[in-house]
């Protein structure tokens, strides 16, 4: 095995999850793992292999943001949801292979609240609460203050939360 | 003791909910809250859900790319760089495998300078008829040279028969059965019959 297959190996679940999560879209994430890796592939010869998990993590998450722009200037894959927000129709349209992860009713409206969130908070929300990275990593990834990505992690969880109390009759007193 | 309608102290936790379920507050605040949340469901309600939201997110499950994907983008990969590879090892190549490529790259560049069309304008479609008509030109000229020397002769010895030889052929049978009692003319008859004259004296 190469040094180039065995980073694949290793940072593949890594990129991947992320586009999932972040584009909810399983056919979208693999095009992302793939224009990724391609990336990974040309730049391989100048890459820091100390560096290579905060670089891929911050390619993937740009490749995310072009593709969700793009998603978003092609009204036609756009429905309104009787809240009056966009949503992906081939997301719910196609398969997903990671329906187990959605099983529960909670976590199929925390994923779509989560989908539903504004940039950077939806990314600083992955890369903290479910890819575990510690703030100071998502700050050099996302290259903002540390405060800034404080504050969009709890703007972005207040706002889970009131989409959540919605659907859930938590409604938030404030 | 705070009250249940304590519309404040709401607001306040709405927008410290999260630090306090981080447990990022300060001890004091942190314990203030708590006594708040105590009288107020309102607020516990909001602290649950955040809870919820926090540890739901944190057990999301790292998700494994399809591994049709990985085969692909790495069977691509394998494929260009084998290509690569192969490009580079003839560059590395000592000399046998060079000349091989010399060879060959001039093979190449003399069949494109034989088969591809000359830059240079093409000759025009009546070639054939201007070199023909120069050729006829040539002839012509040839014929018309080969005439005027014809002709010259002829001139010439026309000249010289009608206007030596004839005269003077009549002018000699005329002095041989004539008496000489004509004068002399001037001409070339007299001229003729003067010099025979002096060549039968002499």
């Amino acid at each position: 095995m190469t040094g180039f297959e065995a980073a694949v190996a290793r940072h593949q679940r890594r990129v991947f999850s992320f586009a999932h999560y972040f584009l909810g879209n399983p056919s979208e994430a693999e095009d992302v793992v793939q224009e990724v890796l391609l990336r990974l592939w040309q730049n391989w010869h100048k890459l820091d292999a100390e560096r290579l998990e905060p670089w891929l993590t911050r390619v993937t998450r740009n490749a995310c943001y072009d593709l969700l722009r793009k998603r978003r200037s092609t009204s036609r894959y756009m429905v309104p949801d009787p809240e009056g927000h966009a949503t992906n129709q081939a997301t719910s349209d196609r398969p997903d292979p990671g329906a187990k992860a959605e099983a529960s009713d909670f976590r199929k409206h925390l994923l779509a609240a989560l989908r539903k969130l504004d940039e950077p908070m939806r990314s600083v929300l992955i890369l903290r609460e479910i890819q575990g990275l510690k703030y100071q990593e998502i700050a050099d990834i996302l290259e903002m203050p540390l405060n800034t990505v404080r504050v969009y992690l709890h703007r972005g969880r207040q706002r889970l939360r009131k989409q959540l109390g919605r659907v859930y009759d938590h409604v938030p007193t404030g | 003791m705070s009250r249940p309608d304590d519309k404040t102290q709401c607001q306040d936790l709405q927008l410290r909910i999260e630090a306090f379920v981080d447990k990022e507050l300060e001890r004091t605040e942190a314990t203030a809250l708590q006594e708040h949340l105590e009288i107020c469901p309102a607020c516990a309600r909001q602290v649950r859900l955040a809870t919820e939201i926090r540890q739901e997110l944190r057990g999301l499950p790292e998700l494994d790319t399809p591994q049709h994907v990985l085969d692909s983008v790495l069977g691509t990969m394998r494929r260009n760089e084998s290509r690569r590879r192969s490009w580079l090892d003839l560059f590395r190549a000592p000399g046998p495998a060079w000349i091989a490529v010399g060879a060959t790259a001039a093979a190449a560049l003399f069949a494109v300078m034989v088969l591809m069309p000359s830059q240079e304008p093409a000759p025009p479609e009546h070639s054939a008829e201007v070199e023909i008509a120069t050729e006829e030109a040539r002839l012509a000229i040839a014929y018309l040279d080969k005439l005027t020397h014809r002709a010259a002769r002829d001139l010439r010895e026309d000249v010289v028969q009608k206007r030596v030889v004839a005269p003077a052929a009549r002018g000699l049978s005329r002095s041989l059965n004539a008496p000489e009692t004509a004068a002399p003319k001037s001409g070339p008859v007299s001229d003729y019959r003067d010099l025979n004259d002096r060549t039968r004296s002499s």
